[in-house]
């Protein structure tokens, strides 16, 4: 072949793959158009009847089953359901699943192996509180795909019982997945008291218990406080600061004296969480503590404290306008701030014509 | 003729054919790799609760960096606008460059703010702060009032007062998505080893725009406009993303990018000595992991989207094409020691190479290219309807890379929904053939040939700003 005529096919080639693609960027609009509409109708045909519950539900689920497009239509309907584990909609829903054998084909899903294919069966078992869901879910927190571990922390956190919780706690204590996607998960009273059994039991790592306490903290759940209290008094340097902040979040004037010790802690983190737990809990017996930490050798904990300071009012305005006169440079420039953002008027705006005078 | 002369051009023909044969195969490559990453995270969508990354309390929490230099039409309603962004554990550090106009007084107005002192958690080299401003009511935002040193200066003052272990870095004239953060931090919190990881630009010409919101994306009518959406959805979804998929990105847009805060800084933060400074950092944390052995993942991905205002007139265009050149050359030169080492990697010994060839000295060997063409017929060694078909198949494999682009954004993105939207795209494939192209590589090489001269700056760019560039709209509801 001589070159004009290579050059000439190579021509020839890429029109008729310009016009080809062309073609089909016109029909994938087209079709997109289509099965997006065909994708919203699906969508509000689930809606309606996991709303209604018509007497044909066990026969409209069962085309779940096999056709992932219909699963994602319903997955995005179910999130729209109010969540609680106990509400109205799921004992039907659940039980047409069952009919329709839906359990018995997310269950093979979930080895599935599209990745894909995987995290959906996780999420809608999760979504349908399907029984023995939590312990189908449970290996897929150890997947090697990051978007399956996920979905699977995810799923069981819609499932939001004692299973759930004991597969969520196993995957902190192996470390199967970051512990932040866990922690999130079971920040919920329903995994309260497995979290609790788990702090009972002293083999896990600090690291690991930290994080349970984390987790009791995001539940907000008074019955976590004596444990927590305990962790603050006793533990290592990360359980006592996430004690500290979790005792924020659900403690009571019990923990009154304890926080108030940690403000002095040796440990620069539980200071500035202690400092944070004071002000949420509006514990203004601790006030003068507080005001010492505005000249604390870490920024944190004087931020955290000079916050808190403002949150007891009068008091702790006070505080900090006597802090104003402090030798302590980062002490002044804290309270500064805290009063100019405390937006409380002249006590502001003289501050700040101060500073920057 | 003299036979030199004549086997000299015959030569340099064959040079320049093996050239693009080489480069259409490398492109090629990387649209597939491209295709087939886009068709992977349509599959995987489904899978992704991106709104419980933005309302989680431990989603990893971002600080915002946005330098600012004489943004006064847009400033206000930009920053209201990523402050309303749907994300919950963020912080919004704006720079105030030593601007001339009244982009301090804007930034006054709008948040109350008021003047306060903090400690820097790290010290970056930086010009003089004159002051740092938050807002009683806006508790997330931090203003740094500074002596005017660039953008990179900006940036490495606002990192060091950074509260957030990710940092994202975007431009004050450009808008986020509402869900562009909680898409990126996904990355980081799926994969922890992620250093940095880029988002995609897209061009904001043309769209319906309202306090600070988009409601309605359209393309322009002109065809500058089209045109450069073009240009980016072929970088970003053509290119990029091959590169990212095969580990290999040096590149993440200054626009919009996330990085994780601890290892900027240990790198040295952004240099303020090259106008280039977004891809020189992403080359330097290539180095600074692979000299320490340290996995380094560095990514690009396409649905989170920030929104720019494109250069309208053919000046600030060409003046923005020039100094990335420069950027590119001084990038290229900086790093010059990891061109082939097999130290650094793919990154050294293929992506880098890469550079220097097509990129780099590509639009002067592409001009050569067209200047041995017209010697050869002159001279008589090719005849005239050789050198047509080889400026047709140059001409429609670029149609080639152009509409597969677009197929690549309807397929996955959708973002230009109307048939108008996509015929216009369509013809802008056609018409940036008719002298864009052209222009585009002369200014290439100008700012090859001339990039020693560097001053280091970027020029300005007028502000149309965000309400101003398309029609006025009543108050919508979205």
């Amino acid at each position: 072949m001589t070159g004009a005529a290579l050059v000439a096919a190579l021509v020839v080639l890429n029109t008729t793959v310009t016009l080809l693609l062309v073609v089909m960027v016109a029909t994938r609009k087209i079709t997109r158009d289509r099965r997006e509409r065909r994708s919203e109708q699906g969508k509000n045909e689930f809606r309606n009847m996991l709303r209604d519950q018509p007497a044909d539900l066990a026969a409209s689920l069962r085309t779940v089953c096999s056709d992932k497009r219909h699963q994602v239509d319903l997955l995005f309907a179910l999130r729209e359901m109010p969540a609680a584990p106990d509400a109205d909609w799921r004992e039907p829903v659940r039980g047409a699943a069952l009919i329709a054998g839906v359990e018995r084909a997310l269950a093979r899903q979930t080895l599935s192996s599209d990745p894909t294919r995987r995290g959906l069966a996780a999420l809608l078992l999760g979504q349908l509180t399907l029984p023995g869901a939590a312990e189908l879910i449970e290996p897929l927190l150890g997947d090697d795909d990051g978007d399956v571990r996920i979905s699977a922390a995810g799923a069981l956190s819609g499932i939001a019982d004692d299973a759930a919780a004991r597969a969520l706690v196993a995957a902190l204590v192996r470390g199967v997945i970051a512990p932040e996607r866990v922690v999130e998960r079971l920040a919920g009273s329903w995994a309260v008291p497995t979290l609790l059994t788990a702090l009972s039991s002293t083999q896990q790592p600090p690291t690991v218990r930290s994080w349970m306490a984390r987790a009791l903290g995001l539940a907000g759940d008074p019955r976590a406080e004596p444990t927590l209290l305990r962790m603050l008094i006793a533990g290592s340097d990360e359980e006592r600061t996430s004690a500290a902040r979790a005792l924020g979040r659900c403690g009571s004037a019990a923990s009154a004296a304890a926080l108030g010790r940690a403000l002095g802690d040796r440990c620069a983190a539980v200071r500035a969480q202690a400092a944070t737990a004071v002000g949420s809990l509006g514990m203004d017996a601790s006030g003068q503590a507080l005001e010492r930490c505005l000249a604390d050798s870490s920024w944190w904990v004087r931020s955290n404290a000079a916050t808190s300071l403002v949150s007891f009012g009068e008091p702790g305005l006070a505080a900090l306008v006597r802090t104003l006169g402090s030798r302590d440079p980062y002490a002044r420039a804290r309270a500064a701030e805290a009063l100019a953002l405390s937006g409380l008027g002249p006590t502001g705006v003289a501050v700040t014509t101060g500073l920057a005078a | 003729m003299s036979a030199v002369l004549g086997d000299l051009i015959r030569l340099f023909d064959l040079f320049m054919v093996a050239y693009f044969g080489v480069l259409t195969i490398v492109t090629t490559a990387m649209a597939i790799v491209g295709w087939r990453a886009v068709e992977e995270y349509v599959r995987r969508r489904p899978l992704r609760d991106y709104g419980y990354v933005a309302r989680s309390p431990l989603s990893l929490p971002v600080s915002i960096l946005v330098p600012a230099y004489n943004e006064a039409p847009v400033i206000a309603a930009s920053i209201r606008a990523l402050i309303a962004s749907q994300f919950v554990n963020l912080e919004v550090i704006v720079v105030n460059d030593g601007s001339t106009d009244d982009t301090m007084g804007q930034l006054r107005a709008a948040f109350g703010l008021v003047l306060t002192s903090r400690v820097p958690r790290d010290h970056l080299p930086t010009l003089p702060i004159r002051g740092i401003w938050v807002s009683p009511d806006e508790p997330r935002l931090v203003v740094i009032d500074k002596e005017n040193g660039g953008k990179a200066d900006s940036l490495n003052a606002a990192l060091c007062y950074a509260r957030y272990p990710l940092v994202c870095a975007i431009d004050a004239d450009t808008m986020l998505d509402p869900a562009a953060l909680s898409r990126l931090v996904w990355e980081f919190q799926v994969s922890p080893d992620t250093v940095a990881t880029g988002g995609i630009v897209r061009v904001l010409n043309g769209s319906v725009v309202q306090d600070g919101r988009i409601l309605q994306v359209r393309t322009p009518r002109r065809f500058i406009d089209n045109i450069q959406i073009l240009e980016y959805l072929r970088a970003f979804l053509g290119a990029r993303l091959g590169w990212s998929r095969l580990g290999m990105l040096l590149i993440i847009s200054g626009a919009f990018g996330l990085f994780r805060r601890e290892v900027v800084v240990a790198a040295g933060g952004y240099d303020t000595t090259t106008v280039g400074e977004d891809a020189e950092l992403v080359l330097r944390l290539h180095r600074y992991h692979r000299e320490r052995g340290l996995p380094c993942r560095i990514t690009f991905f396409p649905d989170p989207i920030c929104w720019t205002e494109a250069p309208g007139d053919l000046r600030t265009l060409v003046r923005q094409r020039d100094r990335w050149q420069r950027g590119l050359v001084e990038m290229l030169w900086r790093h010059r020691d990891m061109i082939g080492r097999r130290r650094f990697g793919r990154v050294g010994t293929l992506a880098l190479p890469y550079f220097v060839v097509f990129e780099l000295l590509g639009p002067l060997l592409e001009l050569l290219g067209l200047v041995a063409i017209v010697a050869t017929v002159v001279f008589g060694l090719a005849s005239t309807e050789l050198v047509i078909l080889v400026a047709l198949l140059s001409v429609t494999y670029g149609f080639v890379l152009s509409i597969l682009a677009i197929l690549m954004e309807e397929r996955a993105f959708r973002r230009y929904p109307g048939w108008r939207c996509l015929a216009r795209l369509l013809l802008a494939a056609v018409v940036e053939n008719l002298g864009y192209r052209q222009l585009m590589m002369l200014v290439r090489i100008r700012a090859l040939l001339t990039a020693h001269r560097s001053s280091g700056r970027w020029g300005e760019m007028p502000r149309v700003g965000f309400s101003g560039t398309l029609r006025p709209v009543p108050a919508v509801t979205v």
